[in-house]
């Protein structure tokens, strides 16, 4: 009967009975958005964005600091903070979505879309992005660039700047994400 | 026509302050003579940010803490401090460009003092713009 008992104990201990899911953080994602038009190039980018990715259930969350963008000048970026995506109400944006068919078992590259919803200055839109993911040695790398448009976060800005800003943003990110132990 | 010289002379120079004041600010400023508003210790940071949704961003604040790691990851140079005790949790120093020399003799396990303007906190807290205050 100890016996039995020592080799239940033994196969349950090097099992896990209790599963828990692997996730993947990146601390320093970097997101980037560039408005071009005849007037100006704008360009900011933010370099402490954090993502955390389950690898079992596919699913991908991002958070940033909106007050955390750098622009080439103080202007733009009081021009963003205050006038248009009003930091001080809305400090975060957030994506939470799911990798649709993404195969962790893959090294390499794979490209996948990620579905989800994107929740800015107080609105949220539904997107879908083609992104491509690395995986190398114990890192998962995911990149990407997609459009989107202003008039879908309820941003306001004065006619007097509206040929300032693009109506459609292009916006670029990269994540290097290491394991992680929530 | 020398008044319209003037005129516009004074143009010129008022739209090159506008531009001048327009391109600085503390996002870019050398932290170094700027007196902190106020000194935490990193585990102290994080935990006061954690618990109080209110906090003042964009202050200059000095954290004290230990080297987790110096990364040069996006070509940012960036310090991660940790706290004592917390774990997977820390703060995040993106390092102004003139720390360049300093940061090559910084090591992990050092105990730093780091001055920078403080942005707010996701899982760690992110501060811009940062000087090595002094070793401790």
């Amino acid at each position: 009967m100890i016996r039995v008992l020592a080799i239940f104990f033994l196969i349950a201990g090097s099992t896990n009975l209790v599963e828990v899911d692997e996730k993947v953080i990146a601390r320093q994602g970097k997101v980037s958005f560039f408005s071009y038009t005849s007037v100006e190039d704008i360009k900011a980018e933010n370099n402490q964005v954090l993502s955390v990715i389950d690898l079992d259930q596919k699913k991908i969350a991002v958070s940033m600091l909106m007050n955390a963008f750098i622009f080439e000048k103080a202007l733009m970026r009081e021009h963003f903070n205050e006038s248009y995506l009003e930091s001080d109400i809305y400090p975060k944006a957030v994506f939470e979505g799911e990798i649709i068919d993404f195969d962790r078992t893959i090294t390499g590259e794979q490209t996948r879309i990620i579905k989800g919803v994107f929740a800015m200055h107080g609105k949220s839109k539904e997107l879908e992005i083609k992104s491509k993911i690395e995986k190398k040695d114990n890192k998962y790398i995911v990149s990407g660039v997609f459009e989107t448009l202003v008039k879908d976060y309820d941003i306001n800005i004065p006619p007097l700047l509206a040929g300032n800003i693009a109506k459609s943003i292009s916006v670029e990110f990269r994540f290097e994400y290491e394991p992680y132990e929530d | 026509m020398v008044r319209f010289s003037s005129f516009l002379f004074a143009i010129v120079f008022i739209f090159s302050i506008f531009l001048f004041v327009g391109c600085g600010g503390r996002i870019n400023e050398d932290l170094s003579s700027v007196e902190p508003t106020k000194r935490y210790s990193a585990e102290n940071l994080i935990s006061t940010l954690q618990s109080n949704k209110e906090y003042n961003s964009e202050e200059v604040i000095a954290v004290s803490g230990i080297v987790y790691e110096v990364n040069s990851i996006n070509k940012r140079i960036t310090i991660l401090l940790a706290g004592d005790t917390l774990k997977e949790r820390f703060v995040i120093c993106d390092m102004n460009t003139s720390q360049i020399s300093i940061i090559k003799t910084i090591r992990k396990g050092d105990s730093i003092l780091i001055k920078g303007l403080l942005k707010g906190i996701l899982k760690d807290v992110i501060m811009l713009n940062c000087v090595i205050e002094k070793d401790q």
